[in-house]
């Protein structure tokens, strides 16, 4: 009995013993936040993941169709707009609602971002390596969550400020907070960015967030942030700086801004990096044309395309506009398309994306601008002129006029040239992802959308410079309630 | 441990001193005598007693016995074994007696294996069902569950995936989880495990014990909330030395072939669309010489039809063949068997061989001492298929030949995009090699006779390989010169048991305690590689170096452990109250830090009221018992490790900087660990009634209520989260049901006997919860259709539109969003009647939940003969028949259409809810229509068997021969259109691989 006993005992002891050992559950297979955050290449795995990011706004969803199409810039493909979720966002109707997947998906898309640099931004401090590299990384990381904030406080004004990672998601309570309060942190990101980056790269770091890059995102949000928040003193003065810098020039041809083996050129700011054969965009597919099979230059699936009144605003001579458009179709053989399914095939479509050694157009290795010294500037010229610089505002104008090969400016007013700037911006920058923000913070969107989009037309209300809050973010976040949407919708 | 000493310490005097007080009492004789079976072997440990006495004592290995009985008077010895009727034998005026003990008429006395040890069926406290040997050595069966189809009550089996080998699944009294397994586990003499175990050559069963209460599962603890179904294999009997062989050969064909379309009616077909067509869209009408291909054209003019079903399907053979050896003496008993099984698919190229060997030792050192092991090795060999054969032969236009004018296959169907479906079953190589060994090795001490120290070490390792080679003359090799992959997966789980068992019976009063601990671990890795562009077809699988484009090789691992503590306590008071308590504490690797651990207790009182004074009179009913249960069980089935945030590695997080790649690492959109993660509950009550009228007539009613709770569900996240979601425990899930088990003999007699055994069952489920504050939710399915998910609604509710047929010439026609339409054109309903087709117009389409379901099986033996039937039905229940919706989608391009289609709308034919013909899915929107009745009766086998008659046998020196012929599925009826109204209702359907009937000529041999 009693040696029955001890049986039982040891064998109890050892299960009980170590059944705490016994039962850990240790990552093998993968990494968590844990196991990451403990070197400094681990810092930037974090912070590379956090730019991967940036891919998704250019790539398979339709996100990307986001602060493009439902503008005087562009409309949607006619094959596009045979689907409903995707209608809405050029015709401004019901399907602009709160269920539409590719608001959701920019949404999420945003906050992915954000979480990604959070994620750095709280993890990063406490590892033990470099000092400098440090800073740095969690500078990238600053960087980028102030853009991606950037986007969706104009997007849809009051959002909800996340700034850890998440850690109650059991009660997820992130009330939407005012717009006052995400320009704040968006500001206060970007200071930190612009003190901590290095002014430049080399080798194999070019493509990170600069120093410059952080002082022109500064600009631009300075120029966008409504009311008193906007100020374009401090918008001309961190421009100046980039000027100043003198590392920054227009290419003398601008084709040469959109050539493939030309990237992070001198007139590069700050650019989505892609890169052949996993790392590509979907950009070249999304606007190339219907009549030409994906895996020849110049096809896709047409997406997005440009207004008639855009295309037609160019002048004749204008070396920006074979650059950006594509009018002239060409099958496998070479041979010119001359008949197609429906007529729109064949009309201009976006040539900017294009990538002579890619196929098919959906794998496309190249990069895509966010910005770019031309919008430097325009914002310049912008800033100068709302200060009654008007002079000075049509020569920063006329640089851009110049490499186009265009008549030069000759407004007078500021009205004029606030106009030529503001049409400006849509000629030098098209199809780069700006124009909906431009027509936003100018207050043009309903008459310059509703004159020239034709889907567009008498459906844009003022309400429509807000998106809908995504119904899944309301649902599943408890400070967000159905009646705290954005009105209109 | 110590109050049970101190208590052996008080009691043991007191029997001794009342043993030696009867002893001296009063005179003795001593009877001697033999116990055998009905077929004359000895029965071992049989109880012999003295009727009124206390005098006791067992059966030895020959059945013999001797017993002191008082010397005057006229004594009865009462001779008790489980599995036999007891039998009373007058001692009177001999010295001598025997005993041939009669097979139990009901079940009642059978022994039923409960985990970690086992009781007579009629100490249950629990639900448990019961399937023993005999039918599953009378009819044929392919795999494990196939015996359990149709013959235990609450017990749902439906095979998965018909192909040779391929899995079923087995729900037990419902659906008892949301996202989770909702598969039962499986405890093969002690090694727990789960998902297919067609490795197991079903022959080597004993027996196959189904738990499915709280009371009974709960030993099972955390994984018990499914069910449990314990099977146990052969050992060798006392005094039977045997060699058996049982073999059948037989033959497969498949059910029924879809009606697809001929040549000329897919010809008008197309031509229809065509006219359509160009009529709608304002142009000429192009000729056949435009629509066909040469091939069709000829085809056309010859009158040609090709049926693409007889092209991929056959009649195949079926083999099985196993020799048994099996035996014991006093020491040793043995099983040892090996098993050659093969079966060819129905399909061309498609089948699955295994090869089986078992043995099970048990030899007793000494009388304390006792070890043994059951181990079982296979390796099974299967050839599959390659995806989407049916998808391509049901597709694939019925005017073009199976081969091209120089007799190879074209790589594709002509006009059709569908791959050669020919050409993929015979020139694509896609092996599937097991091997599995698993069993158990064990010892057993016992100090004093009522105690039992056991420990178990059991394991249980599955290696398969899968080879794949896709040659260039085949679609999927062609544009990459020759397609190869190699994988490999290793599955490695063992568990260590250990066990104390004490049995007593003090007066009137039984005890039967069980205490253990026990621990257990799975690894499972995988490693894969593949590679293409091969310069030649010749090194398929075998050289993935030769290939010019090799790429990344991938590789993965989990591993998860349980640790427990379990313990039972049955208490019996004069054969007629029971009581069992049964817990078991459970530690799970898969769950947070601090919720590793859960406790599942259970109770249950049983009252065998025939035992009562006021019983014993009447004979109407010779046995009675009323169960009660309440306990809780639980289910782990969740991927390991989500209690971590995984950052897992993809090009998608990678980034490039100045031309080169680097490695990024964060969230995805993926799911955010939770380290509260805990395990679901179940928690039910069964109440349950066992009658056994005239020894004839056995009837088990059980009623059960089951509350999951802390269901593992996914809560979305917003998706400001950076998340797409997080596992939670929050839903909550109502499963109530009836199940009914009915047996009884209606002729006993020696050369005529028929039994009839019957189950029914049904359940009703209710979502009760769901994740905070939400009420409904959508979850997609497999098909791509969705399910709601509703609070106080049943699971498996399709929501969907509604079909409404088509719409008619006058009709004002509306379609979804901005469709225009004709006549002719799908009509979904709207729901809502707000004049237009939207999201707002889905609505609950279907119910895939069964009103019930239930088995009958009788079996009639006259003489020699021997006559099975098994039947079982399902009722109620719709299916998503994918394959009907999408062969009657009347496009006039692409795809053969079933001959349903024949009846479609025209102008001429308004009549028809059949959609006309298009092209482009212009008449076509999502809807209901794929909706159908699943329900069926099915007769699961007939089998006529044949004893040859001893005088013959015996001749040959065999003990037994039996011939018989089997029908496997002969007759289905059923109003369901698609291939099988068994196969996975969630499926899409078009590859699935259909049912078969079969037929089967056997041979069974004793010697």
């Amino acid at each position: 009995m009693k040696r029955i006993n001890i049986a039982i005992l040891s064998a109890a002891l050892l299960f009980g013993g170590c059944s705490k050992f016994f039962l850990n559950e240790e990552a093998e297979s993968f990494i968590t936040a844990e196991n990451l955050y403990t070197n400094a290449s681990g810092a930037l795995a974090g912070v590379n993941a956090a730019y991967a990011n940036l891919k998704n706004f250019r790539n398979s969803g339709r996100a990307m169709l986001i602060g493009v199409v439902g503008t005087d810039e562009s409309q949607l493909g006619i094959d596009e707009a045979g689907v409903t979720d995707r209608l809405g966002l050029d015709a401004y109707d019901r399907n602009l609602n709160a269920l539409n997947p590719w608001i959701t998906q920019m949404w999420r898309t945003c906050y992915t971002g954000i979480a990604r640099a959070n994620a750095v931004i709280e993890n990063v401090p406490g590892i033990s390596m470099d000092e400098t590299l440090k800073k740095r990384i969690v500078a990238e990381a600053s960087f980028l969550r102030a853009l991606q904030y950037f986007w969706a406080v104009q997007l849809w004004g009051d959002v909800p400020i996340i700034t850890k990672v998440i850690s109650d998601a059991e009660k997820y309570n992130y009330p939407r907070k005012p717009v006052s309060e995400v320009y704040a942190l968006i500001l206060s990101d970007l200071s930190k960015a612009e003190s901590d980056l290095p002014e430049t790269y080399f080798g194999n770091d070019r493509g990170r967030a600069t120093r410059y890059a952080a002082k022109a995102l500064m600009a631009k949000v300075y120029l966008s942030a409504p009311g008193t928040l906007r100020n374009y003193a401090t918008t001309e003065t961190k421009l100046r700086e980039v000027i100043r810098s003198n590392r920054y020039q227009l290419l003398t041809n601008f084709a040469d801004v959109f050539s493939v083996t030309n990237e992070n050129n001198a007139e590069s700011l700050f650019e989505v990096q892609f890169l052949s054969p996993d790392q590509t965009n979907n950009m070249s597919f999304a606007t190339g044309s219907r009549a030409v099979p994906d895996n020849i230059l110049g096809g896709g699936y047409a997406w997005f395309i440009p207004t008639d009144y855009m295309f037609n605003l160019y002048e004749a001579a204008d070396t920006r506009k074979p650059v950006t458009f594509r009018t002239q179709f060409f099958n496998s053989q070479g041979q010119l398309i001359t008949t197609a399914s429906n007529a729109e095939h064949l009309k201009p479509h976006v040539r900017k994306f294009e990538d002579p050694s890619a196929s098919p157009s959906s794998a496309v290795g190249k990069n895509t601008y966010v910005l770019r010294y031309a919008d430097v500037i325009l914002m310049f010229a912008e800033a100068l002129n709302e200060q009654g610089k008007i002079g000075e505002a049509r020569t920063e104008l006329n640089h851009i006029r110049s490499r186009a090969k265009a008549t030069q400016s000759v407004a007078i007013t500021q009205v004029q040239l606030r106009d030529e700037i503001l049409t400006e911006r849509m000629k030098e920058l098209s199809f780069e992802g700006w124009r909906w923000y431009d027509l936003k913070r100018t207050g043009r969107l309903v008459a310059l959308a509703g004159q020239h989009n034709p889907r567009a037309a008498g459906k844009v209300k003022e309400s429509n410079n807000l998106f809908p809050i995504p119904l899944s973010e309301i649902n599943n976040n408890d400070g967000i309630n159905p009646e705290d949407q954005n009105p209109g919708y | 441990m110590r109050k049970f000493k101190r208590l052996l310490q008080r009691l043991l005097p007191g029997l001794l001193v009342i043993l030696v007080f009867c002893s001296n009492a009063q005179q003795t004789r001593t009877i001697t005598g033999r116990v055998t079976d009905d077929a004359g072997n000895a029965v071992q440990g049989a109880t012999v007693e003295v009727k009124g006495g206390t005098a006791r004592t067992a059966t030895d290995a020959s059945g013999s016995f001797s017993i002191a009985v008082p010397a005057t008077g006229s004594p009865v010895l009462v001779i008790s074994n489980l599995g036999f009727q007891t039998q009373e034998v007058s001692a009177l005026g001999s010295n001598t007696v025997s005993v041939s003990l009669q097979t139990a008429a009901g079940n009642m006395n059978e022994v039923v294996v409960v985990g970690y040890g086992a009781v007579r069926k009629k100490d249950l406290t629990g639900a448990v069902s019961s399937v023993n040997a005999k039918a599953i050595s009378d009819v044929p069966v392919l795999n494990i569950n196939q015996a359990l189809q149709g013959r235990a009550p609450g017990v749902l089996v439906q095979q998965a995936n018909m192909r040779p080998g391929g899995g079923v699944r087995v729900n037990i009294r419902g659906i008892s989880s949301i996202n989770n397994g909702i598969d039962p586990i499986y405890v093969i003499d002690g090694v727990i495990t789960q998902g297919n175990i067609s490795e197991m050559n079903p022959e080597d069963i004993e027996s196959i014990d189904i738990l499915k209460d709280a009371s009974a599962a709960a030993i099972y603890g955390a994984r018990g909330a499914n069910g449990v179904i314990i099977i146990t294999t052969k050992k060798g009997k006392a005094g039977r030395f045997e060699v058996n062989y049982d073999g059948y050969v037989g033959t497969q064909s498949i059910i029924k072939k879809l009606p697809m379309m001929n040549g000329a009616e897919y010809a008008q077909l197309r031509r229809d669309a065509e006219r359509n067509v160009a009529l709608q869209d304002n142009r000429s009408v192009r000729t056949d010489a435009q629509l066909f291909s040469a091939t069709e054209l000829a085809s056309i003019n010859s009158g040609a039809s090709y049926d693409w079903q007889d092209a991929i399907l056959r009649d195949a053979i079926m083999t099985n063949n196993t020799v048994s050896m099996s035996g014991a003496n006093e020491k040793t008993s043995f099983y040892s068997s090996v098993n050659y099984f093969r079966q060819d698919g129905i399909i061309i190229n498609s089948n699955y061989e295994r090869k089986a060997v078992r043995l099970n030792l048990r030899h007793r050192l000494s009388p304390k001492f006792t070890m043994g092991n059951t181990f079982n090795i296979a390796r099974t060999d299967e050839d599959i298929v390659p995806g989407s054969i049916f998808y391509n032969a049901l597709s694939a236009s019925p005017l073009e030949p199976f081969k091209a004018a120089d007799g190879t296959y074209p790589l594709i169907v002509a006009n059709n995009f569908a791959s050669h479906p020919v050409a993929n079953a015979e020139l694509v190589t896609n092996q599937q090699i097991g091997n599995r060994y698993f069993g158990t090795v064990y010892a057993e001490f016992a100090p004093v006779s009522s105690l039992r120290i056991r420990t178990s070490y059991g394991f249980d390792n599955l290696q398969r390989t899968t080879n794949f080679y896709a040659p260039r003359t085949v679609q999927q090799g062609s544009s990459v010169n020759g397609l190869a992959s190699i994988g490999n997966t290793y599955n490695n789980y063992w568990n260590w048991e250990n066990t104390v068992t004490w049995n007593k019976d003090i007066g009137q009063h039984r005890f039967n305690v069980m205490v253990g601990a026990t621990a257990e671990e799975n690894r499972f890795t995988s490693n894969s590689a593949s590679a293409q562009n091969f310069p030649n077809d010749i090194y398929t699988y075998k050289n993935l170096g030769a290939a010019q484009i090799r790429n990344a090789p991938a590789s993965y691992f989990e591993r998860w452990r349980i640790a427990s503590y379990l313990g039972r306590l049955n208490y019996t008071y004069k054969d007629r109250y029971y009581v069992t308590f049964t817990a078991r504490r459970d530690g799970n690797s898969k769950f947070g830090p601090d919720n590793k651990f859960a406790f599942f207790p259970s109770g249950s009182v049983a009252w065998r009221f025939t035992e009562e004074d006021f019983m014993q009179a009447k004979n109407v009913v010779t046995n009675g018992k009323l169960r009660v249960s309440y306990g809780a069980s639980g289910n782990p089935n969740i991927a390991p490790y989500r209690s971590f945030t995984q950052f897992v590695a993809s090009s998608a997080l990678n980034y490039s900087f100045g031309g080169t790649v680097v490695t990024g690492l964060g969230n995805g959109n993926g799911v955010l660990g939770n380290p509260a993660i805990r395990w679901e509950q179940a928690k039910q009550l069964n109440i349950g009634l066992d009658v056994e009228l005239f020894r004839k007539v056995s009837l088990n009613v059980d009623f059960f209520n089951i509350q999951n709770e802390n269901l593992i569900l996914d809560r979305t996240l917003p998706p400001s989260s950076g998340f797409g979601s997080i596992t939670y425990n929050i839903g909550g899930l109502r499963n109530r049901g009836v199940d009914i088990g009915l047996n009884t003999i209606i002729i006993n007699k020696k050369d005529l006997t028929w039994s009839v055994s019957a189950n029914w069952s049904m359940y009703r489920n209710k979502i009760t919860s769901l994740e905070g504050g939400v009420t409904e939710r959508l979850v997609q399915q497999s098909d791509f259709g969705n399910n709601i998910l509703r609070v106080g609604s049943p699971l498996g509710l399709r929501w969907d539109y509604l079909y409404g047929g088509v719409w008619q010439t006058g009709d004002k026609i509306i379609r979804p969003g901005t469709k225009a339409g004709v006549p002719g054109d799908m009509k979904i309903v709207d729901v809502n009647n707000d004049g237009r087709i939207d999201a707002a117009d889905q609505t609950v389409v279907g119910d895939l939940n069964t009103d019930w379901y239930g088995g009958l099986s009788t079996d009639l033996t006259f003489k020699g003969f021997h006559l099975n039937i098994v039947t079982n039905c399902r009722v109620g229940n719709d299916l998503a028949n994918r394959v009907w919706d999408f062969y009657m989608d009347g496009r006039g391009t692409f795809i053969n259409n079933l001959t349903d289609m024949n009846n479609r709308w025209t102008p001429g034919n308004p009549g028809s809810n059949i959609p006309r013909a298009t092209i482009d899915f212009r008449h076509y929107d999502n809807s209901s229509r794929y909706m159908e009745d699943g329900t069926y009766f099915r007769f699961r086998s007939i089998t006529l068997g044949y004893n040859l008659p001893t005088a013959f046998i015996s001749r040959a020196s065999m003990k037994r021969a039996r011939l018989y012929i089997t029908a496997v599925n002969p007759i289905t009826i059923t109003s369901y259109r698609g291939y099988d109204p068994e196969a996975d209702p969630s499926g899409f359907g078009t590859d699935t691989y259909p049912n078969a009937k079969s037929y089967m000529f056997g041979l069974n041999v004793t010697l």
